[in-house]
């Protein structure tokens, strides 16, 4: 039997932190907030206790103001744990116990982790243990997760909680009616089997009026209940002017005078380091050119290394191919070790190095706090698109892979932001996308194709600029709320939370692309080699069949099943011609039968059509519709078409 | 006046919040209730204000900014 605990907190307090360092299961330690996004789940023992923790996304209150909270809502109300641990920020306690306070009315016992003392003293802020103990019944660790403290006594203490007592604190009580009111209301509720369990929660849902609650809780409510909590709730407002979330102001002004009565600051009239480091990183005229130097240099620095560690490998499995040859021979059995195994595997191998430094430096920006500082700087250009700054950072993470650039939308506050958002992700020329580019683009344009990349790259993006434009003035016209979030202090980044970060990445788009990717080089290597009778097996006949769509923009039947398979991962384009060339070198076949035009055309189309089917199943999951994937395909196929045609004739006509 | 109005450097009292209670909420969760102090950090009269409540700094876009009534000190 284990018992089951969850760690609540608002986002960037630590919780991931914390979490990692109970069930020593490392995994992402982000900065900017909301990066929790998946429900984390782990366990740890204690002497012979076994205990199942779940780290949940930050949430600020218990009113969801975006669907990461809605999560942690949710989970907190119908899954019952036996204790939540509370991690509060100790380095901003107001935020903290603002949380902290209606944590308590959910009726689960609890414990405060204060963390980040460290930070505390460095700021000058000193906390009273003993008032603090004085106002609040439970158990309270002070730590700083970051330099291991408190650890081992928050273990303890969970220990001796599990299903013990319910918090309770005096300030409640004695400072106002407001509560006298819930606990009038709750005595009602409990009765109904829907409430028994956080009647106090949905009593506070009641007075506030909260859309998300009251509704249905009224619905349930008989007549009589119905009309005695009616005129409860009046009474509260009798005296008072009318406020949207009046609790709110009230859970503010408790946690304002708990902080005044139990903490004390130094005072400094110095500027912190963050704030002298923004007046320079977020000046009016520096920021955008800083921002871009930045982002420019990143790039240059993720393929350079990317590039080292990738010709390395592909070294390798040339030789290996080689050295299979030398011992087998020839027949069936060496062409499918080389062309589907080797070749297979290869594909996907080579990619690691980019996608591994392209998250180690997305990694190095989020840590350091800079990711926020950059939604500050894009967020009137995302505007333009009615959209704002938070959904930059999607778009930026769709350079390294739409998956992550997808779930990561959940942030955003409005469901119309998160679709138009996910609408645009799959036009971000993503790494894989990238290395196709890289691939063709030096078997083709020689010295040049660095520049001919860069157009294509420069190309792609203005497209998704353009289907920016199209989504919001013709489907999704509603503007976004716009942006509120918290800016963090700068952190410098461990290096072991960035190489873990990398390798948690790396590691999942092994799983998921990478067996896929795998698999359908083996099936197209089967498709091609049989029948044995046909030259060029099966698949070929498949792609003569449909070749005629495709002859207006140039290509053959080589191309044109490869951009069958490039649907099931962008990166198998490679594989399958290396494939259907059959017995050539793929570099050779290029060079001599692209033109440099057809060549140009394939990739752009390549770089627009259709997203790749690991993209399509998240959007699916995302948006919640089959509408907007099949809107997105249909779109994506329609423009590539149209585009690749036009460049195409025009390219002819001036060349 | 509104916060969008408020000049760098600036500390205001918040009086009142206009809009839909998701925005209400929103703006509350972040601390910025009625009643409490602010201090504009940034405002380039373009692109979002960056102010300070409490201990912490929070970003708000030109638009929620234009719909928070406060009273310069
Ligand atoms: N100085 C300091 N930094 C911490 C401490 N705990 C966490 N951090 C940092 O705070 C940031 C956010 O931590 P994380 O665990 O991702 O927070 P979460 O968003 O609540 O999951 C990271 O950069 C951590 O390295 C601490 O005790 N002291
Ligand atoms: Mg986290």
């Amino acid at each position: 039997m284990s018992e089951k605990i969850v760690i609540v907190g608002h986002p960037n307090s630590g919780k991931s932190s914390l979490f990692n360092s109970l069930t020593g299961l490392d995994q992402t330690v982000g900065n900017w907030p909301g990066v929790t996004v998946e429900k984390k789940e782990g366990f740890f023992f204690i002497d012979d206790n076994k205990f199942e923790v779940v780290d949940l996304p930050g949430c600020y209150g218990l009113t969801p103001t975006s669907i990461d909270e809605k999560i942690s809502l949710d989970y907190l109300l119908s899954s019952s744990p036996s204790l939540i641990v509370n991690i509060l920020d100790g380095s901003n306690l107001e935020r903290s116990f603002f949380l902290s306070l209606q944590l308590f009315f959910l009726d689960i016992p609890i414990i405060f982790f204060i963390n980040k003392m460290d930070v505390a003293k460095s700021k000058g802020i000193k906390i009273d243990f003993e008032k603090l103990k004085g106002i609040f019944s439970c158990d309270i660790v002070l730590g700083s997760v970051k330099n291991g403290e408190g650890i081992e006594d928050l273990k303890i203490l969970i220990k001796k909680n599990i299903n013990k007592k319910v918090c309770e604190t005096k300030y409640f009580k004695v400072s106002d009616k407001v509560y006298l009111h819930i606990e009038k209301i709750s005595e009602l509720l409990v009765k109904y089997k829907e409430f028994e369990k956080h009647p106090k929660f949905y009593s506070l849902k009641v007075i506030e009026n909260d859309k998300n609650f009251a509704p249905s809780i009224f619905k349930i409510l008989n007549e009589k209940d119905l009309s005695k909590i009616k005129s409860i709730v009046d009474e509260v407002y009798k005296d008072i002017k009318k406020k949207d979330f009046l609790t709110l102001d009230w859970f503010y002004s408790l946690s304002r005078g708990i902080v005044g009565e139990v903490t004390t600051k130094e005072f400094s009239d110095k500027k912190s380091l963050t704030e002298e480091i923004d007046n320079t990183l977020l000046n009016k005229f520096f920021s955008i050119p800083i921002f871009l130097i930045t982002f420019l240099f990143i790039f240059f620095l993720t393929f350079f290394l990317g590039d080292i560690f990738s010709n390395f490998l592909s070294f390798l499995f040339e030789n290996l191919s080689f050295f299979l040859t030398k011992i087998i021979k020839e027949g069936f059995l060496l062409s499918f070790l080389t062309e589907g195994v080797v070749g297979g595997i290869g594909s996907v191998i080579t990619l690691i190095p980019y996608i591994f430094f392209m998250y180690i430096f997305l990694g190095f920006l989020e840590d350091t706090g800079y990711m926020a500082r950059v939604v500050f700087i894009m967020d009137r250009f995302m505007h333009k698109i009615g959209l704002h700054g938070k959904s930059f950072i999607s778009l930026v993470l769709g350079f390294g892979c739409s998956v992550p650039a997808v779930l990561s939308t959940r942030v955003l506050d409005t469901p119309k932001d998160r679709i138009k958002t996910i609408l645009i992700i799959p036009f971000i020329p993503c790494s894989a996308r990238l290395t196709v580019l890289i691939f063709f683009g030096a078997i083709i344009f020689g010295k040049w194709s660095f520049l001919v990349i860069f157009i294509l790259f420069l190309l792609s993006i203005l497209f998704a600029i353009f289907s920016g434009f199209f989504f919001d003035r013709f489907l999704l016209r509603e503007k976004s709320e716009g942006l509120i979030m918290e800016l963090p202090d700068y952190h410098l980044p461990t290096l072991k939370n960035l190489l873990l970060n990398s390798y948690f990445k790396v590691k999942d788009f092994l799983k998921r692309a990478g067996t896929l990717i795998f698999f359908i080089t083996v099936i197209i290597f089967l498709l091609s080699y049989f029948p044995k009778n046909v030259e060029g097996g099966f698949i070929r006949v498949a792609g003569e069949k449909i070749n005629f769509l495709f002859k207006p923009l140039g290509f053959d039947v080589e191309r044109t099943v490869s951009l069958i398979t490039g649907f099931f991962a962008k990166e198998s384009v490679i594989s399958t011609l290396g494939v259907l060339y059959k017995g050539e070198q793929i570099e050779r076949v290029i060079v001599n039968r692209w033109s440099s035009v057809d060549g140009f055309v394939f990739l752009l189309f390549l770089m627009i059509y259709l997203p790749c089917i690991a993209t399509a199943i998240v959007i699916k999951q995302e948006t919640g519709s089959f509408l907007y994937l099949f809107g997105i395909i249909f779109y994506s196929i329609l423009f590539a078409y149209l585009i690749s045609f036009l460049v195409r004739y025009f390219l002819l006509l001036i060349l | 006046m509104k916060l969008i109005e408020l000049k760098e450097g600036e500390k205001a009292k918040v009086l009142s919040l206009f809009g839909g209670s998701n925005f209400v909420c929103k703006v509350k969760n972040m601390g910025i209730t009625e009643e409490c102090f602010i201090e504009v950090l940034k405002n380039d009269g373009r692109g979002p204000l960056i102010i300070k409540q409490d201990g912490s700094k929070i970003i708000i876009g030109r638009m929620m900014a234009s719909k928070i009534e406060v009273e310069r000190l």
